[in-house]
């Protein structure tokens, strides 16, 4: 006999014969839509199923769509990341020592992501300074720190919070949540989240990114000017230029008619002016105009 | 009448920052109750200047400045924030736009340095000089509507005032005075809290802040405590005030001396009945002399002149009061219920009228206590517009207490609310409105002149979503709470450029003469460099044509 003793203060646990493989389904088609378009789908969806349902004004429920909320934009983050080495050279360049398990490569083959989304494994973007740092990382780029995509991503670092609070701690607000939030009280708080607060939340996930999608377009375009990429010709340009607004746009959102050319028009002048200007430098008093 | 009023153009310029020191100096005369007014600006101590437009706020705060650059008692530094509507497209577009508002602000400030060290004749050390020139850039840019621009040190309200307090060293004084025109920023909630917050952080002992603001449409920030943060001290002449007549008359004779001339012997007449129409709002009485001077030199008699002038500045504050809805559009069932209110109003004082002789008419609405919040904010929009005054209230004991307001007297006059009769001299009209009698007023309450249920037209008027038709809960909503499709605001600012010239407050004919030039839209005026509306056979002069350049930057600022 043991002289182990087993106290039964409550129900005891049970052998659970569970293939946790069934709760996963292979995707359904690669996707189709870019970071941006699928971030927005996804929060959409769930605003909608959640101010249709009887629990729309139940804190708790309000709770999950904000971590619904999160999780769709730190996928957003990973994915246009991970897809601006696919579209811009200069970022390849700049990720080529950066490293990505070898089975990324067949792992995101064909699945319409790229395989430098392996580099995120057990990584959370859920995080303002962890997404300037990858941002860094993977373009180059700093947000820097007076600009309206770093204000949105510091708005989103409030959520983030919230987030944190929601997912560890069953909804309670501990010192450093209070801390970021600029709670005066010092003492265990709970999130109590109405609808109106819920969607005004969510409107800072949408901020950043709006932000940071509008940032990395410009960025990536504006370097290939600066650098010379653009040939100021739509015909040698198209494949570059529609890469990337393709990647970066919502159609239906754009001011273009969902149409790359349009877009491009504008852009091809300040190509154009780039061309003449350099012309000039390099060969003084030679005139380009004709 | 023949002549010609005033060969500078600058004679009939409404705005008092549009003026020359010399202008101010030649043409204002300031009341006693305006002078004490003066001496709080240029002294110290936080102090709000609250009138409607065109009150004379502006006036009051450049002559205090010149005041001060002529005694040298401190740095007084003049500010006119009244592009601040032109920064609100950012709040649609930039998450950073409360920080850029802030920084303008500040900027602002900066730049008004400049001038005020040019006037002292101090030179500006190249520490000084470096910061002004980068304010002035980024000012241009904000404005232009590009937040590209970035200042090389980011200011703030602790640094600016120690800046500031180095300055006025160097210039012998201890204080540094902000004359902050056009602060109140009435159409954008957001950017007046910021504005009251940076108001609030550059109090100290050495810098004192003075802003012009508007009655019942300023709201302020949450830690802004009026009485404690700032004294607010009215700037609005009293029509019903003995010294009213003489201070205007005295106005016009010095701003307007042909003109005066020309009048004849009948002059203090015509004055005191432009000066009345005008209501205590001097702007409205250089509109007045310059339309009666523009109808006269047609041929038109003296009598039908002032009427018609005053018809057109009745129709003009009508339509600055129904302007608000445009730069408010969530508050137009509001904006019907004031101008309801207004002619139900001039209708019960007519009636009041017809049968009283000239010393008793009146020109007071008593309304019954409680007014219902509700009521109050379409109150308080159309004092903003200066188509009511409220004055002292009345108690009557048991029978309860009543608000007392004015109405506008071009609108009285103009609808015919004195009961005067067709064929009345023009002398009775002052008379009737000059001399106020404290017992006649019309005593009622809002629900007689506006029907029982009219608290239930107080309601906002905000689109439905787009997506389901679902009617909005609140103002500031941005998903719809049925769908959860998300609800973008336009920006008011980009929307009243786009407005058709119609709504301008200015006379009919003029906008058919805007309208035959090609010029439609609001934006086309104030981007029309050459003024082509200016050409010949139009009935737009170089008068009328920078009227019409005033009214349409006033259209789209504060």
């Amino acid at each position: 006999m043991s002289n182990h003793a087993r106290l039964a203060l409550h129900l005891s646990e049970e052998s659970v014969a569970l293939d946790a493989t069934q709760v996963l389904k292979p995707y359904p088609t690669p996707s189709k839509n870019n970071p941006i378009t699928e971030y927005f789908a996804t929060a959409n969806n769930l605003a909608r199923k959640i101010t249709r349902s009887e629990h729309a004004n139940d804190s708790e429920i309000l709770g999950l769509l904000l971590l619904g909320v999160v999780s769709g934009a730190e996928f957003y983050f990973r994915s246009v990341l991970g897809a601006t080495v696919n579209i811009c050279p200069l970022c390849k360049q700049n990720t080529e020592l950066l490293q990505v398990p070898i089975a990324s490569f067949d792992f995101y083959e064909g699945s319409g992501y790229s395989s430098a989304l392996g580099t995120f494994e057990h990584e959370s973007l859920a995080d303002a300074r962890k997404i300037r740092n990858e941002c860094k990382r993977f373009t180059g780029f700093e947000l820097g720190e007076d600009s309206s995509v770093a204000k949105a991503i510091q708005d989103f670092e409030i959520l983030c919070e919230l987030r944190h609070c929601l997912v560890h701690a069953s909804g309670f607000a501990g010192l450093k949540a209070c801390r970021t939030l600029g709670a005066e009280q010092r003492s265990l708080q709970k999130l109590v989240i109405d609808q109106r607060q819920a969607f005004e939340l969510m409107k800072l996930s949408h901020n950043a990114v709006r932000a940071f999608n509008r940032f990395l377009a410009d960025s990536i375009l504006n370097r290939w000017v600066d650098r010379d990429v653009f040939t100021g010709k739509w015909k040698s340009d198209k494949p570059r230029f529609s890469a990337v607004v393709e990647a970066f746009w919502i159609k239906g959102e754009d001011q273009y008619g969902a149409i790359a050319w349009n877009a491009y028009r504008p852009f091809q002048k300040a190509v154009l002016a780039r061309k003449r200007a350099m012309a000039t430098r390099v060969a003084p008093g030679t005139s380009t105009t004709s | 009448m023949a002549t010609k009023p005033n060969e500078d153009l600058s004679a009939f310029e409404e705005r008092a920052e549009n003026l020359s020191q010399h202008e101010l100096q030649e043409w204002t005369v300031l009341s006693q109750a305006e002078q004490s007014v003066v001496r709080k600006l240029t002294g110290p101590g936080a102090k709000l200047v609250s009138g409607p437009r065109g009150s004379g706020k502006s006036t009051l705060l450049r002559i205090a400045f010149f005041d001060l650059i002529k005694s040298r008692n401190a740095l007084p530094i003049y500010v006119n924030y009244s592009k601040a509507l032109a920064l609100e497209p950012l709040f649609h577009t930039h998450a950073d736009a409360l920080m850029l508002f802030r920084q303008w602000v500040l900027a602002k400030i900066l730049a008004g340095l400049r001038d005020s060290l040019q006037r002292l004749t101090i030179l500006e050390d190249p520490e000084t000089t470096a910061a002004i020139n980068d304010a002035l850039e980024y000012i241009e840019s904000l404005e232009a509507g590009s937040a590209s621009a970035k200042l090389k040190t980011a200011l703030s309200p602790s640094a600016l005032s120690s800046m500031l307090h180095n300055i006025a060293q160097k210039c012998g004084v201890a204080r540094t005075v902000l004359l902050l025109d056009d602060a109140a920023h009435a159409f954008s909630v957001r950017q007046q809290r910021e504005f009251f917050e940076v108001f609030r952080e550059l109090r100290s002992r050495e810098v004192s802040a003075k802003a012009a603001i508007y009655p019942g449409v300023t709201s302020f920030s949450p830690t802004f405590q009026i009485g404690h943060e700032a004294e607010v001290i009215e700037a609005w002449f009293r029509p019903d005030r003995t010294n009213y007549l003489p201070t205007m008359r005295e106005i016009a004779r010095k701003r307007f001396p042909d003109f005066v001339s020309g009048l004849g012997i009948n002059a203090d007449d015509y004055l005191d009945l432009l000066a009345l129409a005008s209501f205590g709002l001097p702007r409205g009485l250089v509109g007045l002399v310059s339309d009666v001077d523009d109808a006269s030199s047609t041929g038109s008699s003296m009598r039908q002149s002032i009427l018609d002038a005053i018809d057109t500045h009745a129709d003009v504050v009508r339509t600055v009061f129904k302007n608000i809805s445009d730069r408010l559009p969530r508050f137009k069932n509001y904006i019907d219920l004031g101008q309801k209110f207004e002619s139900a109003s001039r209708s019960a004082i007519r009636k009041f009228n017809r049968a009283k002789t000239i010393g008793r008419k009146t020109s007071t609405i008593a309304l019954a206590e409680p007014i219902a919040d509700e009521f109050e904010r379409v109150l308080r929009f159309m004092e903003y517009a200066g188509l009511i005054r409220r004055i002292e209230d009345l108690s009557k004991g048991v029978k309860g207490n009543y608000r007392r307001y004015l109405l506008h007297y071009a609108c009285l006059i103009s609808g015919n609310a004195l009961s005067l009769g067709k064929s009345y001299r023009l002398a009775d009209v002052a008379m009737a409105l000059r001399q106020p009698n404290a017992h006649a007023l019309v005593k009622t309450k809002a629900q007689t002149l506006l029907g029982a249920n009219f608290l239930a037209k107080c309601t906002l008027a905000l689109p439905p979503c787009p997506k389901c038709g679902t009617e909005r809960i609140s103002e500031d909503q941005k998903f719809c709470m049925n769908c959860g499709n998300e609800l973008r605001a336009a920006s008011v600012y980009l929307e009243l450029l786009k407005a058709p010239v119609s709504r301008l407050p200015i006379p009919a004919r003029k906008v058919q003469a805007l309208q035959e030039a090609g010029i439609n839209i609001v934006q086309q005026v104030l981007s029309d460099e050459t003024q082509r509306f200016r050409r010949p056979g139009s009935s737009i002069g170089p008068v009328w044509a920078k009227r019409i350049l005033t009214v349409a930057e006033e259209y789209v600022s504060v």
